[in-house]
Protein backbone atom coordinates (compact mmCIF):
# COMPACT_ATOMS: atom_id res chain seq x y z
CA UNK A 1 0.00 0.00 0.00
CA UNK A 2 1.31 3.42 -0.95
CA UNK A 3 1.20 5.85 1.99
CA UNK A 4 2.27 9.45 1.68
CA UNK A 5 1.99 12.71 3.58
CA UNK A 6 0.58 16.04 2.39
CA UNK A 7 3.10 18.82 1.76
CA UNK A 8 1.97 20.81 4.80
CA UNK A 9 2.33 17.76 7.06
CA UNK A 10 5.85 17.06 5.78
CA UNK A 11 6.83 20.56 6.91
CA UNK A 12 5.76 19.79 10.48
CA UNK A 13 8.38 17.39 11.88
CA UNK A 14 6.59 16.36 15.08
CA UNK A 15 3.26 15.59 13.45
CA UNK A 16 4.93 14.02 10.43
CA UNK A 17 6.80 11.57 12.68
CA UNK A 18 3.61 10.79 14.60
CA UNK A 19 1.84 9.82 11.36
CA UNK A 20 4.81 7.86 10.02
CA UNK A 21 4.93 5.71 13.17
CA UNK A 22 1.45 4.35 12.28
CA UNK A 23 2.17 3.46 8.65
CA UNK A 24 3.09 -0.15 9.42
CA UNK A 25 -0.08 -0.66 11.47
CA UNK A 26 -2.09 0.94 8.70
CA UNK A 27 -0.67 -1.39 6.05
CA UNK A 28 -1.27 -4.48 8.18
CA UNK A 29 -4.79 -3.65 9.29
CA UNK A 30 -6.15 -2.29 6.01
CA UNK A 31 -4.43 -5.02 4.01
CA UNK A 32 -5.24 -3.33 0.70
CA UNK A 33 -2.06 -3.52 -1.39
CA UNK A 34 -3.48 -1.42 -4.24
CA UNK A 35 -4.98 1.31 -2.07
CA UNK A 36 -3.38 4.72 -1.55
CA UNK A 37 -3.29 6.55 1.77
CA UNK A 38 -2.45 10.19 2.48
CA UNK A 39 -1.95 11.73 5.89
CA UNK A 40 -3.00 15.35 6.26
CA UNK A 41 -2.68 17.77 9.19
CA UNK A 42 -5.90 19.69 9.78
CA UNK A 43 -7.97 21.39 12.54
CA UNK A 44 -11.28 20.72 14.26
CA UNK A 45 -14.05 23.21 15.06
CA UNK A 46 -12.08 24.48 18.09
CA UNK A 47 -8.88 24.89 16.00
CA UNK A 48 -7.25 21.88 17.67
CA UNK A 49 -4.89 20.13 15.23
CA UNK A 50 -5.47 16.48 14.29
CA UNK A 51 -4.37 14.03 11.62
CA UNK A 52 -6.72 12.99 8.85
CA UNK A 53 -6.06 9.84 6.85
CA UNK A 54 -7.46 9.81 3.29
CA UNK A 55 -7.70 6.39 1.64
CA UNK A 56 -8.72 5.58 -1.92
CA UNK A 57 -8.73 2.26 -3.72
CA UNK A 58 -8.90 1.34 -7.41
CA UNK A 59 -12.49 0.05 -6.95
CA UNK A 60 -13.80 3.61 -6.49
CA UNK A 61 -13.59 3.49 -2.68
CA UNK A 62 -12.91 6.77 -0.87
CA UNK A 63 -12.98 7.54 2.83
CA UNK A 64 -11.22 9.40 5.58
CA UNK A 65 -10.56 8.85 9.25
CA UNK A 66 -9.59 11.48 11.83
CA UNK A 67 -7.20 10.87 14.72
CA UNK A 68 -6.29 13.11 17.65
CA UNK A 69 -2.77 12.62 19.10
CA UNK A 70 -4.30 10.76 22.06
CA UNK A 71 -6.14 8.36 19.77
CA UNK A 72 -3.01 7.72 17.71
CA UNK A 73 -1.17 6.72 20.86
CA UNK A 74 -3.63 3.86 21.43
CA UNK A 75 -3.20 1.05 18.88
CA UNK A 76 -6.50 -0.58 19.89
CA UNK A 77 -8.41 2.58 18.98
CA UNK A 78 -6.44 2.98 15.75
CA UNK A 79 -7.04 -0.65 14.75
CA UNK A 80 -10.79 -0.44 15.42
CA UNK A 81 -11.06 2.79 13.41
CA UNK A 82 -9.07 1.32 10.51
CA UNK A 83 -11.43 -1.65 10.32
CA UNK A 84 -14.39 0.77 10.19
CA UNK A 85 -12.60 2.74 7.50
CA UNK A 86 -12.05 -0.41 5.45
CA UNK A 87 -15.77 -1.31 5.64
CA UNK A 88 -16.68 2.25 4.65
CA UNK A 89 -14.23 2.16 1.75
CA UNK A 90 -15.97 -0.91 0.30
CA UNK A 91 -19.42 0.59 0.74
CA UNK A 92 -18.44 3.95 -0.80
CA UNK A 93 -16.88 2.10 -3.74
CA UNK A 94 -20.09 0.12 -4.36
CA UNK A 95 -22.16 3.30 -4.04
CA UNK A 96 -20.06 5.22 -6.56
CA UNK A 97 -20.46 2.35 -9.02
CA UNK A 98 -24.22 2.23 -8.41
CA UNK A 99 -24.40 5.97 -9.06
CA UNK A 100 -22.72 5.52 -12.43
CA UNK A 101 -25.29 2.85 -13.34
CA UNK A 102 -28.13 5.05 -12.10
CA UNK A 103 -26.97 8.12 -14.04
CA UNK A 104 -26.82 6.01 -17.22
CA UNK A 105 -30.40 4.88 -16.50
CA UNK A 106 -31.51 8.49 -15.89
CA UNK A 107 -30.00 9.61 -19.20
CA UNK A 108 -31.79 6.75 -20.92
CA UNK A 109 -35.15 7.64 -19.33
CA UNK A 110 -34.72 11.32 -20.18
CA UNK A 111 -34.44 10.53 -23.91
CA UNK A 112 -38.27 10.41 -23.71
CA UNK A 113 -38.39 14.00 -22.45
CA UNK A 114 -40.14 16.36 -24.88
CA UNK A 115 -37.33 18.97 -24.90
CA UNK A 116 -33.63 18.61 -25.74
CA UNK A 117 -31.45 18.06 -22.68
CA UNK A 118 -27.89 19.00 -21.85
CA UNK A 119 -25.97 17.02 -19.24
CA UNK A 120 -22.96 17.98 -17.20
CA UNK A 121 -21.31 16.10 -14.35
CA UNK A 122 -19.33 17.54 -11.49
CA UNK A 123 -18.14 16.21 -8.18
CA UNK A 124 -19.32 16.99 -4.65
CA UNK A 125 -17.83 16.01 -1.32
CA UNK A 126 -19.99 14.42 1.35
CA UNK A 127 -19.10 13.84 4.98
CA UNK A 128 -20.68 10.98 6.91
CA UNK A 129 -19.81 9.69 10.35
CA UNK A 130 -19.21 6.16 9.09
CA UNK A 131 -16.97 7.09 6.16
CA UNK A 132 -15.57 10.55 6.74
CA UNK A 133 -15.14 12.59 3.57
CA UNK A 134 -15.71 11.12 0.13
CA UNK A 135 -16.47 12.56 -3.26
CA UNK A 136 -19.28 11.46 -5.55
CA UNK A 137 -20.36 12.49 -9.03
CA UNK A 138 -23.40 14.74 -9.43
CA UNK A 139 -25.43 14.86 -12.63
CA UNK A 140 -26.81 18.22 -13.77
CA UNK A 141 -29.69 18.24 -16.23
CA UNK A 142 -30.64 21.40 -18.13
CA UNK A 143 -33.56 21.77 -20.50
CA UNK A 144 -35.62 24.60 -21.83
CA UNK A 145 -33.90 27.07 -19.48
CA UNK A 146 -34.60 24.94 -16.38
CA UNK A 147 -32.08 23.07 -14.29
CA UNK A 148 -32.22 19.98 -12.05
CA UNK A 149 -29.40 18.38 -10.10
CA UNK A 150 -29.35 14.63 -9.48
CA UNK A 151 -27.41 14.85 -6.23
CA UNK A 152 -26.32 12.03 -3.90
CA UNK A 153 -26.96 12.98 -0.27
CA UNK A 154 -25.90 9.97 1.80
CA UNK A 155 -25.14 6.25 1.92
CA UNK A 156 -25.98 5.68 5.59
CA UNK A 157 -29.71 6.41 5.48
CA UNK A 158 -32.42 5.24 7.88
CA UNK A 159 -34.02 2.14 6.38
CA UNK A 160 -32.20 2.31 3.01
CA UNK A 161 -28.79 1.76 1.40
CA UNK A 162 -28.35 5.19 -0.15
CA UNK A 163 -30.15 8.36 -1.11
CA UNK A 164 -30.12 10.72 -4.06
CA UNK A 165 -32.19 13.87 -4.29
CA UNK A 166 -33.50 15.55 -7.39
CA UNK A 167 -33.00 19.25 -6.72
CA UNK A 168 -34.67 21.82 -8.90
CA UNK A 169 -37.70 23.74 -7.78
CA UNK A 170 -38.00 21.89 -4.50
CA UNK A 171 -36.36 18.55 -3.91
CA UNK A 172 -37.50 14.95 -4.39
CA UNK A 173 -36.12 11.99 -2.47
CA UNK A 174 -35.00 8.80 -4.21
CA UNK A 175 -33.94 5.88 -2.03
CA UNK A 176 -31.74 2.98 -3.06
CA UNK A 177 -32.05 -0.57 -1.66
CA UNK A 178 -29.34 -3.11 -2.44
CA UNK A 179 -31.96 -5.84 -2.79
CA UNK A 180 -34.68 -3.78 -4.38
CA UNK A 181 -33.31 -1.01 -6.58
CA UNK A 182 -34.55 2.59 -6.63
CA UNK A 183 -37.71 4.05 -5.07
CA UNK A 184 -39.31 7.49 -4.85
CA UNK A 185 -40.25 8.61 -1.32
CA UNK A 186 -42.73 11.50 -1.16
CA UNK A 187 -42.57 13.56 2.05
CA UNK A 188 -46.15 12.94 3.05
CA UNK A 189 -47.95 10.64 5.43
CA UNK A 190 -48.52 7.75 5.29
CA UNK A 191 -44.93 6.76 4.43
CA UNK A 192 -45.09 5.08 1.02
CA UNK A 193 -42.24 4.04 -1.25
CA UNK A 194 -42.98 3.98 -4.99
CA UNK A 195 -40.84 1.80 -7.23
CA UNK A 196 -38.99 4.08 -9.64
CA UNK A 197 -40.12 3.31 -13.17
CA UNK A 198 -39.40 5.33 -16.28
CA UNK A 199 -42.87 6.87 -16.17
CA UNK A 200 -42.62 7.83 -12.51
CA UNK A 201 -39.12 9.24 -12.94
CA UNK A 202 -40.27 11.44 -15.83
CA UNK A 203 -43.22 12.71 -13.74
CA UNK A 204 -41.02 13.50 -10.76
CA UNK A 205 -38.31 15.08 -12.92
CA UNK A 206 -40.87 17.27 -14.68
CA UNK A 207 -42.28 18.41 -11.35
CA UNK A 208 -38.81 19.17 -10.09
CA UNK A 209 -37.73 21.03 -13.23
CA UNK A 210 -40.83 23.17 -13.67
CA UNK A 211 -42.11 23.36 -10.10
CA UNK A 212 -45.46 21.75 -10.84
CA UNK B 1 -56.75 5.06 22.51
CA UNK B 2 -55.81 8.47 21.18
CA UNK B 3 -55.05 9.49 17.60
CA UNK B 4 -51.49 10.08 16.45
CA UNK B 5 -50.13 13.29 18.02
CA UNK B 6 -47.28 13.31 15.47
CA UNK B 7 -49.56 13.84 12.45
CA UNK B 8 -50.14 17.51 13.18
CA UNK B 9 -46.40 18.23 12.91
CA UNK B 10 -46.24 16.61 9.48
CA UNK B 11 -49.24 18.61 8.35
CA UNK B 12 -47.66 22.00 9.16
CA UNK B 13 -44.34 20.75 7.79
CA UNK B 14 -46.07 19.97 4.50
CA UNK B 15 -47.52 23.49 4.43
CA UNK B 16 -44.13 25.05 5.14
CA UNK B 17 -42.43 22.88 2.48
CA UNK B 18 -45.04 23.89 -0.08
CA UNK B 19 -44.52 27.56 0.84
CA UNK B 20 -40.77 27.25 0.33
CA UNK B 21 -41.32 25.49 -2.98
CA UNK B 22 -43.77 28.14 -4.21
CA UNK B 23 -41.27 30.85 -3.27
CA UNK B 24 -38.52 28.99 -5.14
CA UNK B 25 -40.78 28.86 -8.17
CA UNK B 26 -41.44 32.62 -7.91
CA UNK B 27 -37.71 33.30 -7.72
CA UNK B 28 -36.74 30.88 -10.50
CA UNK B 29 -39.48 31.91 -12.88
CA UNK B 30 -39.02 35.60 -12.03
CA UNK B 31 -42.73 36.15 -11.45
CA UNK B 32 -43.20 39.93 -11.44
CA UNK B 33 -44.24 41.92 -8.35
CA UNK B 34 -44.22 38.81 -6.11
CA UNK B 35 -41.07 39.89 -4.30
CA UNK B 36 -41.14 43.37 -2.84
CA UNK B 37 -38.54 45.45 -1.00
CA UNK B 38 -39.34 44.19 2.47
CA UNK B 39 -38.72 40.56 1.49
CA UNK B 40 -35.39 38.98 2.26
CA UNK B 41 -35.01 37.95 -1.39
CA UNK B 42 -35.29 41.47 -2.76
CA UNK B 43 -32.23 42.50 -4.76
CA UNK B 44 -30.53 39.10 -4.39
CA UNK B 45 -29.47 36.83 -7.24
CA UNK B 46 -31.55 33.76 -8.09
CA UNK B 47 -28.74 31.50 -6.84
CA UNK B 48 -28.51 33.36 -3.51
CA UNK B 49 -32.29 33.17 -3.03
CA UNK B 50 -32.33 29.42 -3.78
CA UNK B 51 -29.46 28.89 -1.35
CA UNK B 52 -31.41 30.73 1.38
CA UNK B 53 -34.47 28.58 0.71
CA UNK B 54 -32.53 25.29 0.62
CA UNK B 55 -30.74 26.11 3.84
CA UNK B 56 -34.02 27.08 5.52
CA UNK B 57 -35.63 23.81 4.45
CA UNK B 58 -32.68 21.83 5.88
CA UNK B 59 -32.94 23.67 9.20
CA UNK B 60 -36.72 23.29 9.22
CA UNK B 61 -36.37 19.52 8.69
CA UNK B 62 -33.98 19.35 11.66
CA UNK B 63 -36.48 21.17 13.84
CA UNK B 64 -39.37 19.02 12.67
CA UNK B 65 -37.44 15.92 13.76
CA UNK B 66 -36.67 17.67 17.05
CA UNK B 67 -40.39 18.43 17.46
CA UNK B 68 -41.54 14.92 16.51
CA UNK B 69 -39.13 13.39 19.02
CA UNK B 70 -40.22 15.82 21.77
CA UNK B 71 -43.90 14.95 21.23
CA UNK B 72 -43.05 11.24 21.14
CA UNK B 73 -41.17 11.58 24.43
CA UNK B 74 -44.00 13.52 26.11
CA UNK B 75 -46.54 10.96 24.90
CA UNK B 76 -44.56 8.03 26.31
CA UNK B 77 -43.91 9.71 29.67
CA UNK B 78 -47.59 10.67 30.00
CA UNK B 79 -48.55 7.07 29.17
CA UNK B 80 -46.22 5.76 31.89
CA UNK B 81 -47.65 8.20 34.42
CA UNK B 82 -51.10 6.70 33.80
CA UNK B 83 -49.85 3.16 34.39
CA UNK B 84 -52.06 1.07 36.74
CA UNK B 85 -48.93 0.34 38.77
CA UNK B 86 -49.04 3.97 39.82
CA UNK B 87 -52.61 3.71 41.11
CA UNK B 88 -54.63 6.73 42.19
CA UNK B 89 -53.81 8.41 45.53
CA UNK B 90 -54.87 6.18 48.42
CA UNK B 91 -55.05 8.74 51.21
CA UNK B 92 -52.15 6.98 52.96
CA UNK B 93 -49.47 9.68 53.33
CA UNK B 94 -46.61 7.17 52.97
CA UNK B 95 -47.95 5.43 49.83
CA UNK B 96 -49.01 8.70 48.25
CA UNK B 97 -45.59 10.19 48.97
CA UNK B 98 -43.84 7.26 47.28
CA UNK B 99 -46.22 7.51 44.32
CA UNK B 100 -45.61 11.24 44.01
CA UNK B 101 -41.82 10.77 44.02
CA UNK B 102 -41.99 8.05 41.34
CA UNK B 103 -44.16 10.29 39.16
CA UNK B 104 -41.57 13.08 39.47
CA UNK B 105 -38.74 10.64 38.73
CA UNK B 106 -40.34 9.48 35.48
CA UNK B 107 -39.53 12.89 34.02
CA UNK B 108 -35.83 12.19 34.48
CA UNK B 109 -35.62 8.62 33.16
CA UNK B 110 -33.31 8.56 30.17
CA UNK B 111 -35.48 8.27 27.06
CA UNK B 112 -33.17 6.10 24.99
CA UNK B 113 -31.77 3.84 27.71
CA UNK B 114 -34.79 3.43 29.99
CA UNK B 115 -38.13 4.68 28.70
CA UNK B 116 -38.12 2.93 25.30
CA UNK B 117 -37.06 -0.30 27.05
CA UNK B 118 -40.28 -0.39 29.08
CA UNK B 119 -42.39 -1.51 26.12
CA UNK B 120 -41.63 -5.20 25.43
CA UNK B 121 -44.44 -5.39 22.88
CA UNK B 122 -42.38 -3.19 20.56
CA UNK B 123 -40.23 -5.02 18.01
CA UNK B 124 -36.51 -4.85 18.81
CA UNK B 125 -35.71 -3.47 15.38
CA UNK B 126 -38.21 -0.62 15.85
CA UNK B 127 -36.68 0.17 19.26
CA UNK B 128 -33.28 0.34 17.56
CA UNK B 129 -34.55 2.74 14.89
CA UNK B 130 -36.17 4.92 17.56
CA UNK B 131 -32.85 5.06 19.43
CA UNK B 132 -31.21 6.26 16.20
CA UNK B 133 -33.86 8.99 15.88
CA UNK B 134 -33.17 10.07 19.47
CA UNK B 135 -29.45 10.15 18.68
CA UNK B 136 -30.23 12.33 15.66
CA UNK B 137 -32.39 14.59 17.87
CA UNK B 138 -29.43 14.95 20.24
CA UNK B 139 -27.17 15.83 17.32
CA UNK B 140 -29.61 18.52 16.16
CA UNK B 141 -29.86 19.89 19.69
CA UNK B 142 -26.19 19.79 20.63
CA UNK B 143 -23.84 18.68 17.89
CA UNK B 144 -24.56 20.08 14.47
CA UNK B 145 -23.58 23.64 15.32
CA UNK B 146 -20.08 22.35 16.12
CA UNK B 147 -19.62 21.17 12.56
CA UNK B 148 -19.98 17.47 13.33
CA UNK B 149 -21.70 15.18 10.83
CA UNK B 150 -25.17 13.77 11.42
CA UNK B 151 -25.10 10.22 12.85
CA UNK B 152 -27.06 9.12 9.77
CA UNK B 153 -29.32 10.57 7.07
CA UNK B 154 -32.84 10.96 8.31
CA UNK B 155 -35.88 12.74 6.89
CA UNK B 156 -38.90 13.90 8.89
CA UNK B 157 -41.01 11.24 7.17
CA UNK B 158 -38.63 8.51 8.46
CA UNK B 159 -38.90 9.87 12.00
CA UNK B 160 -42.69 10.10 11.78
CA UNK B 161 -42.99 6.56 10.45
CA UNK B 162 -40.80 4.85 13.04
CA UNK B 163 -41.95 6.88 16.05
CA UNK B 164 -45.55 6.15 15.02
CA UNK B 165 -44.83 2.42 14.63
CA UNK B 166 -43.38 2.41 18.15
CA UNK B 167 -46.42 4.18 19.63
CA UNK B 168 -48.80 1.75 17.89
CA UNK B 169 -46.86 -1.38 18.90
CA UNK B 170 -46.60 -0.04 22.46
CA UNK B 171 -50.39 0.29 22.54
CA UNK B 172 -50.20 4.01 23.20
CA UNK B 173 -52.12 5.07 20.07
CA UNK B 174 -54.49 3.34 17.66
CA UNK B 175 -53.11 1.88 14.41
Amino acid sequence: MKIQQSASLQENGQWSALAARKDRLLENELDLPTAEGTWELTQDYYKNPFLRLHVRDPLHGRSTCDFSPGELANDTIVTTRLHQLKDALVRVGKWRQELERFYAQVRQWLTKFPHPIEYTEDSITLNEVASGLYDVPRLIVETDGYKMRVEPTAIWVMGADGEVQLKGIGSMILRYFENGGWYYLPIQIPYTLHELTEELFLDVAEECLYGG
Amino acid sequence: MAGNPLDEVMEWFQTARDAIRVTERIVTQKIPRAIIRKHRFHGQSEAACCELLTSSLDKLTHHVILGLTAIFERTLRDHLRKSPVLMAPTGDPHLDGVRSEILKDIEFWNLSARVVELFPSVDGNVRGLVRQIIEYRNWVAHGHSLGTSAPLKLEAIDAHRNLTTFLVQAGVISP
